[in-house]
């Protein structure tokens, strides 16, 4: 479970308008939010409070209760080996591997046996040769780089998924179904799913939060 | 993991080879200069306090008188010499040398030689030689290479092929020689005083030669007042096994001076190695953090840096290893015939041996601070 109690970015003044800062929340496995917010509100400092990338807040977070204060750098290796996984904004990519090492990244820092990862790239329409290719992502187009970057999120274990804005340079068509493979996985493991977004998702059923 | 980390290990290796390069040198001029320094000092240490003096108008028991009730001087012992032709063969198959030669003897109780064999009897078939040490390495470095003779072993002397020619008198004498030890003490050839006075007797008609060299143990060979005291005698100071020569000190000082800078070579090779993991770090920033993001453990990515800097180390260190066998066998026989032990490898290899650890112990340190679980790669 993650929790938070007054969590505020130290950059950003208290204007009491928003629903996650300065508030108490519980993000629990299985749970689905929408954190909806223009450019300039914080989205990617609640990303990166959440994973551990950094601390300048003021109030508390809590990973499984403990406050993320006192996590030592080996603490947060355990939490992103078992329960964190995560799509950047900036996705994060190795540009020098391939798009078969940059997916199987997580599961292999923790010498986990290689997942099937291609019925999922199939699914989002990447092409054999990228498949089987070992071509350096570097090469690839930014749609193609957020494919890889959805699919990386998706292999190994998690409890809780965040994505920061992930769609951002895809095709409607494409954001659904990137969309539908992100909820049947987390359904499939009972994980919780915590979204960044500009703007609403049409058909959303969980909570959606306005920053 | 390993690919990005191995990524990062060949981006710009230079930093990190010349770190190596400089281990390697600054272990081998260290090893290098703690041989040579040993052995000086091993050198320097036989034979220590020992001098020889020389006097063309003879030493009588005056002065032997005053040598011995000097304090300075601690024993004074005459050294007798041969008065009768001496003609030594040496022969190797078909190849024969032959040389007039020059013989002494000395008490025994001068000696720095073991006494085992060392007994001259009328009729005695063989006689028993002592030769300087110096002699035997004037002949394994410059007389052997150049006739394409093998080098002789302190352990092999005694299957040396010697013939003695002594004549005088009208009388000749032809007895087979065995050299039975080595000094570092005396510069010249001793056989057993015995023999040498049956020798002048039988063979020069004069039972006891004029003695004109003397062996002196002194206390201090340094001190200021023994050369005007010896120079008072009339005695000329042969041999300086008392003292290093200029020469000795001047290579010692060199070498000493080399030593150190394989220690500045060395430091500033441990200062590159840390210097070039501080680069990886910083270079590396990015997909460090990234591998940090997805969940690696920064102890476990210094493991595996440093078991891949351990390996380089490891060769390195295993070729230095062979190259200070391959020079140990190369001077053997030198070492051998100046009677030096394997203190001087074993300086080198402790010396080298440390220079390693050290390099080891320096990239152990730098990962520990750098990639400690403590720490996180992201700046």
């Amino acid at each position: 479970m993650i929790r938070t109690e007054g969590l505020w970015p130290e950059w950003m003044d208290r204007d009491g308008g928003s629903e996650v800062w300065g508030k108490a929340l519980e993000f629990l496995p299985g749970d689905q939010i929408l954190v909806r917010a223009p450019s300039g509100r914080g989205k990617t400092s609640l990303v990166r409070f959440l994973t551990g990338e950094s601390l300048a807040f003021s109030g508390t977070l809590f990973w499984e209760e403990k406050d993320v204060r006192g996590f030592r750098p080996q603490d947060w290796s355990r939490v992103r080996q078992r329960h964190l996984s995560l799509v950047p904004q900036t996705l994060n990519l190795l540009g020098d591997l391939s798009v078969e090492e940059n997916i199987l990244l997580r599961t292999r820092i923790q010498g986990l046996p290689d997942p099937d990862w291609k019925p999922g790239a199939r699914f989002l329409g990447m092409s054999e040769a990228l498949l089987e290719t070992p071509v350096p992502t570097a090469r690839l187009s930014q749609g193609e780089k957020q494919r890889v970057a959805l699919l990386r999120s998706l292999q190994g274990p998690f409890s809780f998924l965040v994505l920061d804005e992930p769609f951002s340079h895809m095709q409607t068509s494409l954001a659904d179904k990137s969309w539908d493979l992100i909820q049947q996985v987390c359904r499939e493991r009972g994980a919780g799913i915590l979204l960044t977004s500009l703007e609403g998702r049409v058909g959303w059923t969980g909570r959606e939060l306005a920053l | 993991m390993k690919t990005v980390l191995r990524g990062l290990w060949r981006r710009k290796p230079w930093l990190r080879r010349l770190s190596l390069a400089g281990l390697f040198t600054g272990s081998l001029l260290v090893a290098l200069a703690g041989m040579f320094l040993t052995w000086t000092a091993e050198l320097e240490s036989r034979g220590f306090g020992w001098m020889e003096v020389t006097s063309l108008t003879g030493i009588n028991p005056r002065v032997m008188a005053a040598l011995k009730s000097n304090p300075l001087v601690r024993e004074a012992w005459p050294m007798e010499s041969a008065q009768f032709e001496v003609r030594a063969s040496l022969g190797f198959g078909e190849t024969q040398y032959s040389t007039e030669l020059f013989l002494e003897a000395v008490d025994s109780r001068a000696a720095d030689f073991s006494q085992e064999g060392w007994v001259w009897k009328p009729g005695q078939q063989v006689l028993p030689l002592v030769i300087s040490r110096t002699f035997l390495g004037l002949y394994n470095l410059g007389f052997a290479p150049a006739r394409g003779l093998p080098p002789l072993y302190p352990s092999t002397l005694d299957t040396i092929p010697l013939t003695f020619e002594f004549s005088g008198q009208g009388e000749k004498w032809v007895i087979p020689g065995r050299i039975v030890g080595l000094t570092d003490r005396f510069s010249t050839v001793l056989v057993p005083w015995d023999f040498l006075q049956e020798g002048n007797r039988k063979l020069a008609g004069s039972p006891g030669g004029k003695i004109r060299r003397a062996a002196l143990g002194v206390s201090d060979p340094g001190d200021p007042g023994l050369m005007p005291f010896l120079r008072g005698l009339d005695l000329e100071v042969y041999g300086g096994s008392g003292r290093s020569s200029d020469y000795v000190q001047l290579a010692q000082g060199f070498v000493a001076a080399l030593g150190g800078l394989g220690l500045l070579v060395l430091a500033l090779a441990l200062g590159l190695a840390a210097a070039s993991l501080e680069l990886l770090r910083q270079q590396g920033s990015r997909e460090l953090g990234i591998l940090e993001q997805f969940g690696a453990e920064p102890g476990k990515i210094a493991r595996i840096l440093r078991g891949w800097f351990f390996t380089s180390l490891g060769l390195l260190a295993f070729l230095w290893v062979l190259g200070t066998l391959g020079l140990l066998m190369v001077f053997r026989p030198l070492t051998e015939s100046l009677g030096l032990g394997y203190s001087g490898w074993w300086a080198a290899f402790s010396g080298g041996l440390a220079v390693w650890v050290l390099g080891a112990l320096a990239v152990h340190l730098t990962l520990v601070r750098g990639f400690s679980p403590g720490s996180s790669l992201r700046s």
